[in-house]
């Protein structure tokens, strides 16, 4: 219930009639009825008294419930009706010059009863409509308040109000969330830029000071929640100010960007590392290119190894890549590796279980293999047709890798007369890699290299 | 080009990359010293070391497979063996004691890394 209803039944009869207006007609109607009522109820029952009293109420309430016009007319028809009842047929003049002077009396007390009481209901209009606005804007304040509250609370932002000394004194529910504190009490009065790590504080101080000033700041800055979490904070401060124009109060709120500092390190400590990889492959290919050049008989031939080399080295990366330069699988390396002999794939037979290299291991391993299938397509097994080559390793149980390259059927093979990049390569720097033992066997039915290493030097992490 | 500071003088090689080592070495061998290596880590440096092989310099790779080379580094400055690094990082990021070593970054010529030797040797 409203606090401005009226309870009695005369207000609420009032109030009703001005919600609900009757029609003119039916207001000099219900004006007219009443008073002739009164009037037959007088006639009938004290005939001899009273001529005016009773209709005074009637007109009273005829004037309240129907305003001025209505009542003017009950107190002309209650004048007539009074006339009409207290005259003597047998005087010339119908009344008495008291009774003349009552009648004209009663009608002009009336007159004014009649204002009055019509001054009555206009206020009373007018305290209605007042009381209507009122309640409208209550309702209105209430959904605003009820409005705001919910999108304070629904903010994940941490929204503080500060005094002009930067002392808290409010926080939104989101922010106690995201600051892991439960009761604000514990934390009003503190002093805002206390919250900020040591290095920070000057930050939170120059924003104070500028908000004081009218203006607005942001920074970011590194805090602790209540209960010690480190985070990182974008924050933006800015002034409230009063009726006045005047700065009353500062703003800060405070984003938890956390998650993206956090990713922003991440990358750069990623693209620090792609860029010391990188360095050392060009390193790699730079040593490449100074021992193909050292070993070759004409610039002709230095260029064409050092191009298939570089593609073999190139098809290694594409492995490594999906990987970010971490490591790679022996099926794809050796894949890569026999590149150049993939028109001759039915008479290579690969066989060994999935094993994951380090990323060195690998790209000698794709390296080395590139060599072996470069020399069996020119002079072993792959360059006639009936040859063929088996690749064969596995992990032992006793924890060893071994590793098997095998060609059969080819021309009768010739040792060399001198060890070039090719067998250095495949030889030693697979030893360096793997660090376990290597042996390139020139047996005159077919190549045979062989490979016998401990497992977690040759594989990030053994069997897979 | 023999380098007469290199002259029969013998260079450590600690290089995890062995395209690379092999390269050094045959840079260092052109230019008339002795190669003692090359090792691909930290422990192998100083077996070497405690098994009493001379050493006159040192070519050392700052990151040899994720581990850092600086304690094999304290060990020849203790026993006043010159020395360079060889790194791909940024050799700003190093411990400020080895900041006044030659430093050369990756990818170098063999010009450069030799006269980087040889002047340490010299000095």
């Amino acid at each position: 219930m409203n606090r401005t209803d009226p309870s009695d039944l005369f207000s609420r009869l009032v109030l009703r009639s001005l919600s609900h207006p009757l029609p003119a007609v039916a207001q000099y109607t219900l004006a007219t009825v009443a008073i002739v009522l009164v009037g037959a109820f007088r006639a009938l029952l004290v005939p001899d008294s009273l001529p005016w009293l009773l209709f005074i109420p009637v007109i009273l309430g005829v004037s309240l419930v129907t305003g001025r016009r209505a009542g003017l007319l009950a107190a002309a028809v209650a004048t007539a009706a009074g006339v009409a009842t207290i005259g003597d047929p047998g005087n010339p003049t119908w009344l008495t010059a008291p009774q003349g002077t009552g009648a004209v009396l009663f009608f002009l007390v009336m007159i004014a009863f009649v204002s009055l009481t019509a001054s009555l209901r206009q206020t009373m209009s007018k305290a209605r409509a007042l009381n209507v606005e009122l309640v409208q804007r209550e309702r209105y304040l209430a959904d605003r308040e009820a409005f705001l509250s919910s999108v304070l609370a629904a903010s994940t932002d941490c929204i503080k109000v500060l005094e002009l000394d930067g002392t808290l004194s409010f926080m939104s529910e989101g922010g106690m969330l995201v600051m892991d504190i439960s009761d604000f009490n514990a934390v009003r009065g503190c002093p805002w830029p206390d919250f900020m790590k040591d290095k920070d504080v000057p930050l939170a101080q120059e924003a104070l000071a500028e908000a004081r000033q009218g203006r607005s700041f942001h920074f970011e800055a590194q805090a602790n929640t209540f209960i010690g979490t480190p985070k990182h904070w974008s924050v933006s401060v800015s002034p409230i100010r009063g009726p006045d124009g005047q700065v009353a109060r500062i703003l800060s709120v405070s984003r938890d960007q956390t998650a993206m500092v956090e990713a922003r390190e991440q990358q750069r400590l990623l693209n620090n590392e792609l860029g010391h990889r990188l360095k050392n492959v060009l390193s790699l290919v730079q040593s490449i290119a100074y021992q193909t050049l050292r070993d070759a008989g004409s610039l002709e031939e230095a260029s064409a190894a050092f191009s298939s080399r570089l593609a073999s080295l190139g098809r290694a990366t594409d492995i490594l890549t999906a990987t970010a330069w971490q490591t790679a699988e022996l099926h794809a390396v050796l894949e890569s590796g026999l590149a150049a002999a993939s028109a001759l794939k039915e008479r290579i037979s690969v066989e060994g279980p999935r094993l994951i290299l380090e990323a060195q291991a690998a790209l000698a391993l794709t390296l080395a293999v590139h060599e072996l299938t470069t020399n069996a397509i020119k002079y072993g097994s792959l360059s006639v047709d009936a040859g063929t080559l088996a690749i064969r390793w596995a992990a032992t149980d006793d924890g060893r890798f071994t590793f098997l390259w095998k060609e059969q059927g080819g021309p009768p093979v010739q040792p060399p007369t001198r060890q070039g990049f090719g067998s250095r390569m495949i030889e030693r720097s697979l030893r360096a890699y793997f660090q376990g033992m290597t042996e390139l066997v020139y047996d005159p039915a077919g190549i045979e290299f062989r490979i016998d290493a401990p497992l977690p030097a040759v594989a990030r992490s053994g069997r897979v | 080009m023999v380098y007469r500071a290199l002259k029969n003088r013998r260079i450590l090689v600690v290089e995890d990359e062995y395209m690379l080592a092999q390269e050094l070495s045959y840079c260092l061998d052109d230019a008339g010293a002795i190669v003692v290596g090359p090792v691909p880590t930290v422990e192998h440096a100083l077996k070497l070391l405690r098994d009493q092989v001379p050493v006159d310099g040192a070519i050392l790779d700052v990151n040899l497979g994720g581990v850092l080379v600086f304690p094999l580094a304290d060990t020849l400055a203790r026993r006043q063996v010159p020395f360079v690094f060889t790194t791909g990082y940024d050799p700003a990021g190093l411990p400020e004691r080895f900041l006044h070593i030659p430093t050369c970054e990756k990818p170098f010529t063999t010009t450069t890394i030799m006269t980087a030797v040889a002047q340490a040797m010299h000095a």
